[in-house]
């Protein structure tokens, strides 16, 4: 896992999902290690490659996230910036061991709120301490079945500057 | 003819990946089941060349699951290949960081992805049937798991470096002494693991397993495997999840094994059929005879419950009461049940939390030295206990340290043929029960999460996943019906 830059808590997670030893499936990790610290400033930026309920603990106590990750959904490339529950819902589920897609184990976690029921749209407390937070997700393009490599093929690779910039319009939002 | 094939499709994000075939008969009843396991090839030959050192940050990545076992198979592994004596101090960092792993991987499965199993009735409707029916039922200790396994969070985010994917097992040791301060700051974490698995013990007893639905699967005939069991122990013969020796026990209970657990890989060959990319592991001193069990197969089975066949005893007092209490529901050795898996992961949760809270109050744990000298470079096996099962890493290096050979056998591979039994055997007790819908996935699905497997590590891929869909065909192919969640 990674940097976190300005606040000594961060709020905010920037999450690049995949493995940077499976050529374009790291495209997420690849962004992650692409922006710049001003970006980032007071974020938390990880790398993961988990998903799922393994994942969906980790980001309790933030208010945002934003996953960035590769699919073959998109064409090689193009980027899709959207809820993570919508994004989910066409398919591009970031599904963890166990079947569990990102979303559902955050909706898990979110009807342990006082709230029964789904997972709120927005950041809410399961308790005192613990916070579900709201997610996006930052989709890039890749081809299927990537093989195991370092680095990126060349559309994908070209995707990441434009990515970057995804990443500093939605921390603006 | 009226055979029929089901699929049943773990859906993956990509295409193809993992899925169960059962091939009915004329009468409707399941002639055969297949777990077909996709392995992507390359990955080992794509550590080839690349630095030793690389390895446990590199094998970590292939699996969301369990990176804390790679991690430390891994860097296990480089000791042996560097013939390096770690330090007390290193030991019992990494020691205290596995059993930490080891107790929240199996509360995690206990509580949420098994919970349906294992807390809820089998004919609760399918739309609660799932983890947040376990969370409707039993609120209250969800949180508290949430609450706890933060916490083990903590500990192995203070201890591994980073969060997800550790940084802090070297060869010889690890990165840094733990000082004084973290050793504060994890010990209430600690604690809190080890209340918490006193009082699931006391949930299980109270609520859980006076649950007639439990006691049928736990009794049940079909769920119930006579193959082999493998596993770490220490020299007491009690389980133990970072090292030991190689104990492997017949499903009579015969000492097949006891010895060197690097040379665990000697005793096993691997099968391949035509119809997955998953091999089958058998003990190669029994041959392979096909998937069935029973005294004369190879079939051998690894994870909690194989643990526990091996083993004399636990490590710590209440996992001891605990396995007294387990021992004697049972009533013979070794356990056969395939939903004893479930109980067996109840007795190491309370052994990891146990062994957690010992180390952490070791004085020893915050001992300056932390890294041994390093000699040659050459050969080396690591060998843990992963929470699903026995996880080899096998290293060769020349001599600058560049990786010459890779090979590693996880815990799903060793548990394939078991698990491909057990679903077959699951489904044709549906089946004989005209079960065909809902239930005949039920229990299929209740059989193959027993195993708790990891399709990731299985295949070297990311995700390893467990969603399952149904579909039922005519012979001809024409489809007739689709079961899924």
């Amino acid at each position: 896992m990674g940097r976190s830059f300005g606040a000594s808590v961060a709020d905010t997670a920037v999450v690049g999902m995949g493995n940077p030893y499976c050529t374009d499936d790291g495209v997420g990790v690849a962004v992650t290690r692409r922006l710049p610290s001003e970006v980032v400033e007071g974020c938390a930026v990880w790398e993961t490659a988990q998903s799922g309920v393994y994942l969906a603990e980790k980001l309790l106590g933030f208010s945002r996230v934003l996953i960035i990750d590769g699919t073959p959904l998109l064409p090689a490339g193009e980027l899709r910036v959207q809820p993570l529950e919508e994004w989910e819902a066409v398919g591009g589920e970031h599904r963890g061991a166990h079947g569990m897609s990102l979303s559902r184990a955050l909706e898990m976690l979110g009807s342990l709120t006082s709230q029964s029921g789904t997972r709120p749209r927005r950041a809410a407390l399961v308790h005192d301490q613990v916070r579900v937070p709201e997610v996006w997700a930052l989709a890039v393009g890749i081809p299927p079945d990537p093989p195991f490599g370092e680095g990126l093929t060349p559309r994908v690779a070209a995707a990441v500057q434009a990515a970057v910039e995804e990443v500093r319009g939605w921390l603006n939002s | 003819m009226s055979q029929q094939k089901i699929t049943i499709d773990p859906i993956t994000r990509l295409e193809g990946h993992g899925k169960i075939l059962l091939y009915l008969d004329e009468e409707g009843g399941v002639q055969d089941a297949y777990l077909q396991v996709p392995e992507l090839r390359g990955f080992e030959r794509f550590c080839v060349g690349r630095r030793g050192e690389e390895m446990p940050q590199i094998t970590e990545r292939i699996c969301g699951v369990c990176p804390e076992a790679h991690h430390l198979a891994s860097a296990k592994a480089l000791d042996d290949a560097y013939g390096a004596q770690i330090p007390e101090a290193a030991r019992l960092q990494r020691e205290l960081f596995y059993n930490t792993y080891i107790f929240s991987d199996h509360l995690l499965h206990l509580i949420f992805l098994g919970g349906p199993d294992l807390l809820l009735d089998e004919d609760t409707p399918k739309e609660q049937r799932n983890v947040l029916g376990v969370l409707q039922a039993y609120p209250e200790l969800g949180k508290r798991v949430v609450q706890v396994r933060a916490g083990a969070q903590k500990v192995l985010e203070r201890i591994g470096g980073r969060a997800i994917h550790p940084v802090f097992a070297l060869p010889g040791g690890v990165s840094q002494p733990l000082d004084e301060e973290k050793r504060g700051e994890i010990t209430a974490y600690v604690e809190a693991m080890a209340e918490l698995a006193g009082d699931i013990v006391s949930f299980f007893h109270e609520k859980v397993l006076p649950d007639p639905g439990l006691q049928a699967l736990l009794q049940s005939p079909e769920a119930r495997l006579p193959v082999h069991s493998m596993g770490l122990v220490d020299d007491e013969l009690a389980p133990n999840f970072y090292h030991g020796r190689l104990r492997v026990v017949s499903c009579e209970g015969e000492e097949l094994f006891l010895g060197d657990a690097r040379e665990g890989l000697s005793l096993i060959e691997e099968h391949i059929e035509p119809w997955t990319y998953s091999k089958f592991p058998y003990l190669k001193s029994f041959g392979w005879s096909g998937l069935e069990g029973g005294p004369g197969s190879g079939i051998y089975q690894v994870g909690p419950l194989a643990r526990l066949n091996v083993a004399e005893r636990m490590a710590t007092p209440a996992a001891q009461e605990e396995f007294e209490r387990y021992l004697d529901y049972f009533g013979q050795r070794p356990v056969q049940a395939t939903f004893a898996y479930h109980w067996a992961r109840l007795v190491e949760m309370v052994q990891a939390a146990e062994a957690a809270h010992a180390l952490v109050s070791d004085e020893a744990l915050t001992g300056r030295a932390v890294r041994g000298e390093l000699s040659a470079p050459g050969k080396g096996v690591g060998v843990v206990e992963a929470a699903r099962g026995t996880l080899f890493h096998e290293y060769q290096l020349d001599d600058q340290g560049l990786l010459k050979q890779v090979n590693l056998v996880v815990a799903t591979t060793h548990n394939a043929g078991p698990i491909g039994m057990s679903v077959k055997a699951m489904a044709q007790a549906a089946a004989r029960q005209g079960q065909l819908d809902e239930r005949l996935l039920n229990r299929v699905e209740m059989a193959f999460r027993a195993y708790d497997p990891c399709l990731a590590c299985a295949t070297h891929f990311l995700p390893g996943e467990l969603p399952l869909t149904v579909e039922v065909y005519a012979s001809d192919g024409t489809f007739l019906r689709r079961v899924g969640r």
